[in-house]
């Protein structure tokens, strides 16, 4: 689960860039566009078809992948539940918030 | 629309950027914000917005940069305005214009979408040649600061 949600991070990231640079460059036609598109592609083309969907879905509305801290959502501030937080290690439940729905890319434990 | 009166106090506008080169230029920008507490890690954030412009140049063809990154060296959103002599400085290698004016924005990793109506804004400003032309002859800070706050884009 963990590479899928770094892989939806880095997705997310290049997503954010094309709109950054669409907002900067205009219709202009940049190569360092033609790039992003091409690694968007790329990474796309790696994920699992229902989890893209859910990104997609999230991503209209804003943010879809964020990093879980101390048991903290990074989307929504609020504490996830130990016993959640416990099965998503154990992969017995999918890394998102129950609170606000978005993946939990989980810190690393020691 | 983001009030921008309360995001471009006086302070944060540099007239007469002092730099010759882009590290020496982001650290001149970076430092108001560093100064009010929005950012905790200056050579993090300058770090993240080299790298950012590693993905694609934040220079447009209107001698204008918007350099910005998400970071978690940014307690919240930041912007400073950096207005640079002539001729300018080299923003990007090999891009055909030098740059003068520069607009730094300071985004959290939490809220990594909140500065695009920001962006939105002063690419449509920066879009606009006579209008940065009139903000490049500013004489203060504060007249700087009305200019760009007066600004209503046309979306």
């Amino acid at each position: 689960m963990r590479e899928t949600l770094e892989s939806l991070l880095a997705l997310q990231e290049l997503d954010i860039v094309l709109s950054e640079s669409q907002i900067l460059h205009r219709q202009q036609t940049h190569h360092g566009i033609a790039d992003v598109r091409s690694k968007i592609e790329r990474l796309r083309g790696e994920l699992p078809e229902a989890i893209l969907k859910r990104y997609d879905q999230l991503r209209a509305s804003g943010i879809a992948v964020v990093k879980e801290n101390d048991g903290v959502c990074g989307g929504c501030r609020l504490s996830v539940p130990k016993g959640d937080l416990n099965r998503m290690y154990r992969g017995a439940i999918p890394w998102v918030c129950p609170n606000c729905g978005k993946f939990l890319l989980l810190q690393a434990r020691v | 629309m983001m009030d921008l009166k309360a995001l471009l106090p006086a302070s944060n506008i540099i007239l007469d950027l002092a730099a010759k080169q882009r590290h020496e230029l982001l650290t001149v920008l970076v430092s108001p914000l560093v100064s009010k507490g929005v950012i905790k890690d200056q050579a993090q954030f300058i770090a993240d917005l080299e790298q950012r412009e590693s993905q694609i140049t934040t220079q447009i063809e209107t001698a204008v940069a918007l350099p910005h990154a998400r970071s978690n060296a940014v307690r919240r959103l930041g912007l400073t305005v950096g207005i640079a002599p002539a001729p300018g400085i080299e923003y990007t290698p090999g891009a055909p214009e030098l740059c003068r004016l520069f607009f730094l924005i300071a985004v959290p990793a939490f809220a990594p979408t909140a500065h695009l109506p920001l962006l939105q804004r002063l690419a449509c400003f920066a879009h606009d040649r006579p209008r940065v032309e009139k903000l490049l002859a500013s004489t203060s800070p504060a007249r700087a600061a009305r200019q760009l706050v007066m600004f209503k884009p046309k979306l």
